[in-house]
Formats: structure tokens, C-alpha cells, sequence
């Protein structure tokens, strides 16, 4: 979805099109909900938090300015806020420095076609297959490290292994 | 490029013909087709698991905690050796005679040790509903540490993955195994081949009878004994498997119509153990007559609100984002001193008085337009209100104008579930 795809769905919802949310949600779900688990370190509670990130982001969208942020930057620093209140909630030292630089690095860039057909091509060539596998169910699919682990009948620990492997071997093609 | 900028960019990247969580997006879609929601209470329909009531408990990160504790002892015929393996560590907490806070209510300072391996705020306060005395807090508090660490010890022991060959995956459905630790409950009946478990919490009072496997741990003072050591009336926790398994209905193979599948969950039983203190104290009702008190994020001299807390939402700006200045998002709360239209001040738990400027006047508009939803409460001078704002990090003003805030949300107080809403 274009930047003006994105406010022309924005402006649909606000016209009372409520169903026009949906691909916002499907647009922004799987990058908001590895923000959450990256802040949290609960695949979980990520997932509970996007979902209400998305639906305080819905309710107040007639605030929304699209002259003072995107709405991702927005959306992102709903969800931040509302794991910072569950950290706190669940007695967890809260690091505001450390989650801000999070935010600040995990917020979705608008990047070329040329520059996502380039990243999908790799990531679609990498190997073995497999790493390209949990790739595209991670990072494209919404899959969980315990939802791959079950497919491969592994344990979400070697699921991370290969995660971490495969993403140094795209790092070292694509940067 | 750090590593969770480069998992922005494989995300950001995802082919428009890969489709996403639709169990996640119809859960969104369903909830903003709803009623007002409290912010915080919000229902959580997380698509990878049941949550239990006894996991909602168990928001905790993993970590080895074993403890080890040897005694020595020197026997007359030379030196021997018993080697005592407390599976964790007795938690305690001092607490300080009860002042009375910005907000009216008893405050306490608690000084923890060994209440798990998170962090524990330092001060609480009693909820004006509450169902204990400032004289039971420490009992209390001392009670949930105890859980505390039996949940940590339980996840770290038998969470992750296991390979329970009933519940093999096929190509279609998902299953899902995690530990649950009960609340607490009373032994009401105990044989050799199943236990029934009484009285857990005032919102399950349904007995629970479970099978006793042949490998079942008993657990009192934190190591392993006998069964023999439990009778009936003892007040104990029991650690159970808990399985769940998504199936879709025939014929659907992808995510899309997964939402359509049957869940059903198993419990089997994994091991039984005894309380160091009484039932009572385990309450969560009793638990819940405490609001934790943490420092506000971005403003180190007052305390905010957290643990068993509510709010509504009053207003949300959008911000902009500016990294390189350093703005980032704080946080103070206190209780209302003047209302002007669409300005208003609060003082803090310190008792400094904030000033706070909003586009128009948002606490009217509740009130004229909101407050029916929410019980007929109106907000006042003396509500608490909780607002976010974006600053400079080396900036502390208190003037708080309609350009830096962020989101205003008046806090509830909420002792047990299903209690009518109520203005903290």
C-alpha cells in the first residue's frame, strides 16, 4: 500500500467505512507485532498489545493528523506506549532510553519497489531453503518462533539459531 | 544496521500476495466494532493460545532461578555431607508504617528480597475499596512473592517446547502446550490415583479434579517430599500442562480459515505444592486492593500508577516523531486541582502542580457526552488523571501545553472483576 493508498483508505474510515481498517491492519500487523515482542519479549503479549494499539489508533483516528506524522509512526508509538504500561504492570523494569531507540529503529520505512523487489528476491534465493522458509513465515506470514517450531518439529531455541543464521547470511548479501 | 531495523525492513518488504494473520485481523475488526473499550481491561483474544486465569498471572520473563542452598553438617565419624536443593527462594518483604498519600489513600514503602526475579515497585497504596488494612498489606504482598516465584520456577522447569506425541502436528492444525500455576486452592480430597483441588479464587469456586500421574512432584518448603506430607484442608498451588489445539474445519489449508477450527484443552497434572502461608492471604481479590505505585517514565521524582489498574481513554494526539531532538515520551499523573475549560492542573504524587492545556475541553465532553457508558461517573477536581506528553529528555517543565500531549486518560479503580466502574 502507497503512502496515498494509505490516506485515501484513512479518509474512507473516517467517512464511516469502518471496514477500510482492515488493511491498515493486514499492512502493519506483522512489523507492529515483532516491535511488541521485540519491546516485551513475549510473543503473546506483543500480539495483545498490537491489537489494542490498533484499536486506540481506530478510535481516535478523527485526531490524526497526517501533516505531523505517518500513520505507522503513530500507530508504533500507541503500541510503545501501551507495552511500557504493561512492562510496568507486570512489574518489569521499564528502560525508556532503550525502548525509544527501539521504536526510533524498528519503525517501518517507506522504501523503494526497487529496494523491497531486491530484498524478496534474496530472501526468496537463500540458502538452504529452509532458512528462506522461516523468513518468509516470520517475517511475511506473522508466524511465531512457537509456530515454526511446531511445523519443524523443533524447539523454538533452534528456531532462533536458524533465524540468526539466516538472517547474517541476507545481511551479507543485501548490505 | 542494528537488528531490529533490519527485521523493520524484511517485514516492510512482505509481497502484497503473502497474507497476513486474518484470525489477528478480524480479533481487531471485531473489537472496533464494539462498544467503548477501558483501555487496560481490554479483552485479549491473543490468536496463539487460551489464556487461562491462572496464566493471566504469569506475565514473567524466563531465567534459570534454581537456588541452591547446601547445608553442611560434621558428623562424629568425619564429615558428611547433605546437600539441600531449594527449588526457590523463600521471598520476603518489610514494610513501613502506612502515611497517607497526594491522593488520600495509605501508602506504604515495601523492601523486597528474593519476590521472584523481577522488578518490584517499592510503594503501594490501598484502593479506597480495598478488602484488606494497611496492617495485612505485608501479609499480602509477601503471599503473591510467594507465587511469584512459583511461576517463574514453573516456567522456567517446564515451559518450552515439548514433544507430547498426542500432540503431533499435522499439516493443518497447530497445537500448543504451556504450564499453568493454579491459584491458590485447598486440597479437598487426595487418593492414591486423582486429588481434587477447592476453593481456588472467588471466581472459580468449581471444584478441580485431576488424575495424579505416576511422576508427579509434591513440593512443600520448596523441596521435593511425599504425598504423605499432604492431606486435606492444606492450601496449596498445582502445576498442570495445559494443551491447547487449533483444528480448521475440513477443507481449509491456509491461515484464512483457521478462525473456523475447534479449540479443546487438556490439563494433566505435574506437580502439587504446599503454601507457606494461609489461604487467605493468597486472595487476588486482596491482591488487587493494592495499586502499585512505579516511578513515572521521563519523571523520576513522582509516582505513577500500575499493576491492577484501569483508565479511560479522554484524548490522543497525534505526534510527530523527532529522534533527533532527543523527544521522547513522558508520563505524570496526579489528582486534579483547578478545571478551566481546556486547561486544567494537577498535582503529583510529589505535589508539584502541572499545568495541562488539551484542544478542547475534554473532560466536559465526558462528562456530557461519555459518562453514561462508564456508570455515571464524572471526572472532578480530585479524579486522577494520567498524561502522556512528549519532551526534550533533559527538559522538565510543568507547563504542559496542547502541542506536547500526547494521550489523557483518567484512571479507574478496579478491586475484582465486575466491579461497576469507578473514578480512582
Amino acid at each position: 500500500m502507497s503512502m496515498i493508498d494509505e490516506q485515501k483508505c484513512i479518509a474512507q474510515i473516517l467517512k464511516g467505512n469502518s471496514d477500510s481498517y482492515r488493511e491498515l491492519v493486514d499492512r502493519y500487523q506483522t512489523g507492529l507485532i515483532i516491535h511488541c515482542e521485540n519491546i516485551l519479549k513475549n510473543r503473546h503479549d506483543g500480539e495483545d498489545v498490537a491489537q489494542e494499539a490498533f484499536i486506540k489508533a481506530y478510535k481516535n483516528l478523527h485526531n490524526f493528523s497526517k501533516d505531523k506524522a505517518q500513520f505507522s509512526t503513530w500507530l508504533y508509538r500507541i503500541a510503545t506506549n501501551l507495552c511500557i504500561d504493561l512492562l510496568r504492570k507486570n512489574k518489569r523494569q521499564v528502560r525508556i532510553k532503550d525502548i525509544e531507540t527501539k521504536l526510533e529503529a524498528t519503525l517501518p520505512t517507506h522504501i523503494q519497489d526497487e529496494e523491497i523487489a531486491h530484498i524478496r528476491k534474496v530472501v526468496l534465493e537463500l540458502e538452504p531453503p529452509k532458512y528462506a522458509e522461516i523468513i518468509k513465515a516470520y517475517f511475511w506470514e506473522g508466524k511465531s518462533y512457537q509456530q515454526i517450531a511446531e511445523l519443524y518439529d523443533t524447539s523454538t531455541n533452534t528456531v532462533g539459531t536458524w533465524m540468526s543464521r539466516a538472517k547474517l547470511k541476507l545481511k551479507e548479501k543485501l548490505l | 544496521m542494528k537488528d531490529s531495523q533490519f527485521n523493520a525492513l524484511l517485514a516492510a518488504s512482505k509481497p502484497d500476495n503473502y497474507k497476513s494473520n486474518t484470525i489477528f485481523t478480524d480479533a481487531v475488526m471485531s473489537s472496533i466494532k464494539t462498544s467503548e473499550i477501558l483501555s487496560s481491561q481490554v479483552r485479549k483474544t491473543s490468536v496463539n493460545k487460551k489464556e487461562t486465569l491462572f496464566m493471566k498471572l504469569r506475565h514473567l520473563p524466563k531465567f534459570a532461578i534454581v537456588a541452591i542452598a547446601i547445608g553442611v553438617l560434621a558428623l562424629l565419624s568425619g564429615t558428611a555431607y547433605a546437600t539441600y536443593q531449594l527449588l526457590w527462594q523463600k521471598p520476603e518483604a518489610s514494610v513501613s508504617k502506612p502515611t497517607t498519600s497526594q491522593s488520600g489513600r495509605k501508602e506504604v514503602s515495601l523492601l523486597f528480597s528474593q519476590c521472584g526475579t523481577t522488578y518490584t515497585p517499592e510503594r503501594y497504596e490501598l484502593k479506597r475499596d480495598a478488602t484488606i488494612t494497611a496492617d495485612q498489606i505485608e501479609k499480602v504482598v509477601k503471599a503473591q512473592c510467594e507465587l511469584q516465584a512459583i511461576n517463574e520456577w514453573a516456567e522456567t522447569t517446564y515451559g518450552g517446547k515439548s514433544s507430547d506425541g498426542s500432540y503431533k502436528i499435522d499439516s493443518k492444525s497447530q497445537a500448543m502446550r504451556h504450564p499453568g500455576v493454579s491459584a491458590a486452592a485447598r486440597i479437598g480430597s487426595i487418593n492414591k490415583s486423582s486429588i481434587t483441588f477447592s476453593g481456588q479464587n472467588k471466581y472459580n469456586t468449581q471444584d478441580t479434579t485431576l488424575d495424579i500421574p505416576k511422576d508427579i512432584r509434591y513440593i512443600a518448603n520448596g523441596t521435593d517430599v511425599t504425598s504423605t506430607q499432604f492431606k486435606p484442608g492444606d492450601t496449596v498451588v498445582y502445576v498442570t500442562k495445559q494443551g491447547t489445539r487449533q483444528t480448521p474445519k475440513e477443507d481449509c489449508v491456509t491461515d484464512a480459515c483457521r478462525e473456523y477450527g475447534e479449540y479443546f484443552t487438556t490439563q494433566a497434572l505435574i506437580a502439587v505444592i504446599k503454601l507457606d502461608r494461609p489461604f487467605d492471604d493468597y486472595d487476588q481479590s486482596a491482591w488487587q486492593s493494592l495499586t502499585e505505585l512505579s516511578v513515572c517514565e521521563g519523571n523520576k521524582e513522582d509516582l505513577c500508577l500500575g499493576g491492577y489498574s484501569g483508565s479511560i481513554d479522554l484524548y490522543m494526539n497525534t505526534m510527530s516523531q523527532d529522534f533527533e531532538k532527543k523527544i521522547i515520551t513522558k508520563e505524570i499523573q496526579g489528582v486534579i486541582t483547578e478545571l478551566n475549560g481546556k486547561s486544567l492542573k494537577i498535582k503529583s504524587s510529589s505535589g508539584s502542580i502541572y499545568t495541562v492545556t488539551t484542544p478542547s475541553d475534554v473532560i466536559s465532553s465526558f462528562n456530557n457526552n461519555k459518562s453514561t457508558d462508564y456508570n455515571n461517573q464524572n471526572i472532578k477536581i480530585g479524579s486522577t488523571l494520567s498524561i502522556r506528553y512528549n519532551e526534550k529528555e533533559t527538559e522538565h517543565t510543568k507547563t504542559i501545553d496542547v502541542d506536547k500531549v500526547f494521550w489523557v486518560t483518567v484512571k479507574l479503580e478496579i478491586v475484582k472483576k465486575g466491579d461497576p466502574v469507578k473514578l480512582y
